[in-house]
């Protein structure tokens, strides 16, 4: 079945007309939007879009770590805390083994030790992080620190999970690995997920559906579904439609990058660097 | 070859001049990269290099020691005001045995320890809640600022007054002088905690104790256990001035005591009791910082971050 | 590969080298080696003074209301030195009264005419002591305390020359005691009260101490000395800190006179128990220096303070302006009675209280490798 959002059903997440400005005064920076995006349950949206344009401030939004300027985001949630968050870094903590990072939300909630440590060690298992449950992240490779910090956030069962560019850090290789496994696990688990990235073969490996964002102030000026069936693998690299998509995307893409004054990535380019 | 330094080492060979005209152009010498003794025996290498620095370690102090041994014995310093060690060394272990030593020494390590206590307990909290809640800070900092600078040893007097005569102002004393370095550190410590670490909490739906037990205390204690370090070196030296003042034993008062009574030999066992607590003291806070952060780095032999 | 081991050896063979070499070219370590009891050695020609015919008492005479020593005004005369000589002088206060003769021969110009440079240095008693020692400081004022004794036993050069004063008769600076309920000055026993001093066992009113204790039922195990500086002594005592203080002039006035203090012994009346400290510089190697030190000393003695001389009004305001004090408070205390002598036996006196305290160890020196009256003899023209 595809999880694709069905016309009529409320949507997991709504967000309308949600504007962020920084600072106040003459130095006022207008970063985002008027954004508008649904998100339906178990979709798995991908946003793309040059530097600085937002995404990342209308990820936090979500994540309700910042409060919108003007307009407003809809969550439909069963609790308080819905979200899980996987930042770029920053995210596992450094004097917590992997077991205990892994169990850190379940911690949060109260879940009683010997049913989230049963639960941490399944997600360990998931992502092949079993053998290292007791060490401590500054022995781990950067690969296996952000396995870390998906199955923390996997492993309270979020309703809306959010990556903020997870992948970014990492060589070109690892992150291919890392795509195929973060695939793997949501198809499995269907969860609704807003995925901010600045790479196109990312975003469409990834997604049921990739929008693109403007240049600053962000909104949306494009989307698109990635036609590819449901379960997926990395083989879909390789079919020529996907090359096909991303060159389409960068053509969205590239006008509104040089806007932003970054230089001139190729598309091939596209793929890599962080923001 | 013989090269030694850093990777391998580098033989020029003789310039390889060729015949006159032929080819022209100026003549060459070939490099060549091989390997050294460290690359060929490693083991053997880490070895001697660990026994060097052992032996160094040992032996530069050790020298020290008897270069002041023999001038002791050969009058270039006059021994009646420098003793020679042998004759603190002696006149220590006297005082030891006699059961002399001990009281002073445990009168000393009585106060630094409930003064450091004290001192390291209230900096933490003071320092946990102006790192956390910018309010505070913004009412106490400039305040604790001012009172950073006064030289804590110029309180005593006002200490006297409030706690009479006894231990009270030396405890006060050390506990104040702890009191700022640990304050200091733990809310520098708490504000340096990467905000990214705190959002990762904020998302999961962390409260304030649940912040405080995962995320704050621990990320900031490494930074903490390094002032309390410092702490303890000062509390020592501080507890030793002010026992000269206002007590009446303890290791500060028979330097002091001795020093008045012109006994130059006592006087130097004080000096190297004092020196032995400060660094005993110093290393205890260090493993016992290691033991409560296991995940922080080691650096061997190193001040542990 | 013979280098690292080399490179080891070689850093170890040049720190000793160093080592060895550095205090060789020092070589300020001479002092270390000299004589003890330089003095003795060539006894020194005495000439008669003119005008001191009572310029020498009995050491021997330990009577609380004997005179001190004194010569006609002016005498002895100065006999000018041939070398403009620069003496240093250490004190551990420049106000305190005893001190007065010093400033006043200073002021007068008493040193300036045996062609002496006077020079005062304000110095704690322990800090100066090692000066002393070197030759850094060549006169110390002082007392024969613990550590001067201690510092003579480890074969230093330092010797007693001369005394300060005896208090006047009706001062009262010396022991005083918080009464409790019901305790007189008669019956008070002053077991485990805590005594606040300036400066602890190892001064030289332990010895005067020990009297007041053991006729009150103590001794000096079985009290608790507290050191405290000088503002706190009285402070203590007033609010209940310590038990008994040794309070010195003129802070006795302000308990004098109150119900629940009782002042129980001070210094003894005829027997100095300070005075002046002569180190190697003036000992052996300039004795010359010493006596005239001594006798500009001695003169200003003889001629302004010879009896009660807080009774000119003029000369108070001279002293009051010498020790940075006002005039009325040294008019509040009766007029010290300078003594530039040395009874006899009060070293023995002092080692017993200190052994006592047990702040002097080995057997008790003998009195002449302490005292040398042979300076202030030679001043006075007394022959023995």
């Amino acid at each position: 079945m595809e999880p694709h959002t069905t016309p009529g059903a409320v949507p997991k997440v709504r967000a309308r007309a949600v504007t962020r400005t920084f600072g106040h005064g003459t130095r006022q920076v207008h970063a985002l939007g008027p954004l508008d995006l649904e998100i339906g349950h178990g979709e798995f949206c991908c946003i793309v879009g040059p530097s600085g344009c937002g995404k990342s401030t209308f990820l936090r939004i979500v994540a309700g770590l910042v409060r919108p300027s003007g307009g407003e985001v809809e969550i439909r949630a069963g609790r308080r805390h819905p979200a899980a968050m996987i930042p770029q870094d920053y995210g596992i903590y450094d004097w917590k083994s992997v077991l205990a990072n892994v169990r850190f939300g379940l911690d949060v909630q109260r879940v009683p030790r010997k049913t989230a440590d049963a639960r941490a060690r399944d997600w360990l298992d998931r992502l092949g992080l079993a053998d290292f449950a007791d060490a401590y992240p500054a022995t781990l490779s950067g690969g296996m620190r952000q396995r870390v910090a998906i199955a923390r956030a996997l492993a309270v069962e979020p309703e809306v999970l959010l990556l903020d560019e997870p992948f970014a850090a990492l060589d070109a290789q690892l992150r291919t690995i890392l795509q195929d496994e973060l695939l793997a696990v949501c198809q499995a688990t269907r969860t609704t997920a807003l995925f901010v990235t600045h790479s196109l073969e990312e975003a469409i490996v990834l997604g049921d559906r990739v929008v693109v964002m403007s240049a600053r102030p962000g909104r949306v000026i494009a989307e698109r579904h990635p036609p590819f069936e449901r379960p997926r693998t990395g083989a879909m690299r390789r079919a020529p439609r996907f090359a096909a998509l991303q060159a389409e995307l960068w053509e969205l893409l590239r006008d509104e990058v040089q806007r932003t004054g970054t230089g001139a990535p190729t598309p091939a380019d596209a793929a890599g660097k962080p923001s | 070859m013989s090269g030694e330094s850093a990777a391998g080492s580098t033989r020029a060979a003789q310039p390889a001049r060729r015949p006159g005209g032929a080819g022209g152009g100026p003549a060459e010498t070939v490099l060549v990269r091989l390997p050294g003794p460290r690359e060929r025996d490693p083991a053997r290498a880490h070895r001697r290099r660990r026994g060097i620095e052992l032996s160094l370690a040992l032996a530069v102090p050790a020298v020290l020691i008897l270069l002041w041994q023999l001038a002791a014995e050969r009058h270039w310093i006059d021994a009646r005001i420098y003793p020679a060690p042998s004759t603190i060394a002696a006149d220590g272990w006297q005082r030891a045995a006699d059961g002399k030593l001990w009281p002073d020494v445990w009168a000393t390590l009585k106060r630094v320890i409930l003064g450091y206590a004290v001192g390291t307990a209230a900096g933490y909290a003071v320092g946990l809640v102006m790192g956390a809640l910018r309010m505070v800070r913004a009412a106490l900092e400039p305040l604790l600022d001012a009172l950073y600078v006064v030289p804590k040893l110029a309180l005593l007097p006002v200490f006297l007054n409030m706690f009479g005569l006894g231990e009270g102002p030396q405890i006060a004393l050390v506990a104040t002088t702890v009191f700022f370095f640990v304050w200091i550190s733990t809310m520098a410590a708490v504000m340096g905690v990467a905000e990214g670490y705190r959002e990762a909490g904020r998302v999961f739906g962390a409260g304030p104790w649940q912040m405080f037990r995962h995320v704050l205390l621990p990320a900031s204690l490494p930074q903490v256990l390094v002032g309390m370090r410092v702490a303890a070196g000062v509390a020592v030296l501080v507890i030793v001035a002010s026992e000269q003042i206002a007590a009446d034993d303890g290791l500060g008062h028979l330097i002091f005591d001795s020093r008045t009574l012109f006994q130059n030999d006592v006087m130097f066992v004080g000096i190297v009791c004092v020196a032995v607590v400060g660094v005993v003291f110093s290393e205890v806070v260090r493993f016992i910082g290691r033991r409560l952060t296991p995940w922080a780095p080691r650096d061997r032999g190193r001040p542990q971050s | 590969m013979p280098r690292i081991p080399s490179l080891a050896r070689a850093l170890i063979a040049g720190v000793t080298l160093l080592g060895v070499l550095g205090p060789l070219a020092a070589c300020d370590a001479q002092t270390s080696e000299t004589a003890r009891s330089g003095t003795s050695g060539k006894p020194r020609p005495i000439t008669p003074v003119a005008g001191c015919a009572k310029g020498w008492t009995d050491p021997s005479d330990r009577s609380a209301d004997r005179r001190p020593a004194r010569c006609a005004p002016g005498a002895p005369a100065p006999k000018p030195l041939k070398k403009h000589t620069k003496v240093v002088v250490s004190a551990s206060t420049l106000t305190a009264e005893y001190l007065a003769p010093l400033r006043i021969g200073m002021a007068k110009g008493e040193f300036r005419e045996e062609n002496l440079d006077v020079e005062v240095k304000l110095l704690p008693t322990p800090d100066a002591l090692p000066l002393l020692a070197k030759g850094d400081v060549d006169v110390q004022y002082a007392a024969p305390e613990a550590g001067v004794l201690n510092g003579i036993r480890q074969g230093f050069d330092i010797r007693w020359v001369a005394g300060n004063f005896t208090p006047a008769p009706g001062s009262k600076s010396g022991f005083w005691a918080r009464l409790t309920q019901g305790e007189t000055a008669e019956e008070v026993s002053l077991r485990n009260h805590t005594v606040g001093t300036l400066i602890g066992k190892g001064s030289v009113i332990m010895y005067p101490m020990e009297k007041v204790l053991s006729a009150h039922r103590a001794d000096v195990d079985s009290v608790r000395f507290q050191q405290l500086g000088p503002t706190e002594v009285l402070t203590s005592l007033k609010n209940g800190g310590v038990d008994a203080a040794w309070l010195l002039d003129p802070v006795w006035r302000e308990v004098d006179g109150h119900a629940g203090y009782a002042f129980l012994g001070g210094q003894p009346r005829g027997e100095p128990l300070g005075g002046l400290l002569f180190g190697p510089d003036l000992l052996t190697k300039d004795p010359d220096a010493g006596v005239a030190f001594l006798r500009a000393y001695i003169r200003t003695v003889n001629t302004y303070f010879a009896g009660d001389y807080k009774k000119d009004k003029a000369f108070l305001d001279d002293l009051g302006e010498a020790l940075k004090t006002e005039p009325e408070t040294l008019a509040a205390v009766p007029s010290l009675r300078m003594d530039w002598e040395i009874r006899h036996g009060t070293v023995e006196r002092l080692q017993k209280a200190y052994a006592a305290a047990g702040v002097t160890e080995g057997d008790p020196l003998p009195e002449d490798e302490i005292v040398d009256r042979s300076f202030y003899a030679e001043a006075v023209g007394h022959r023995p």
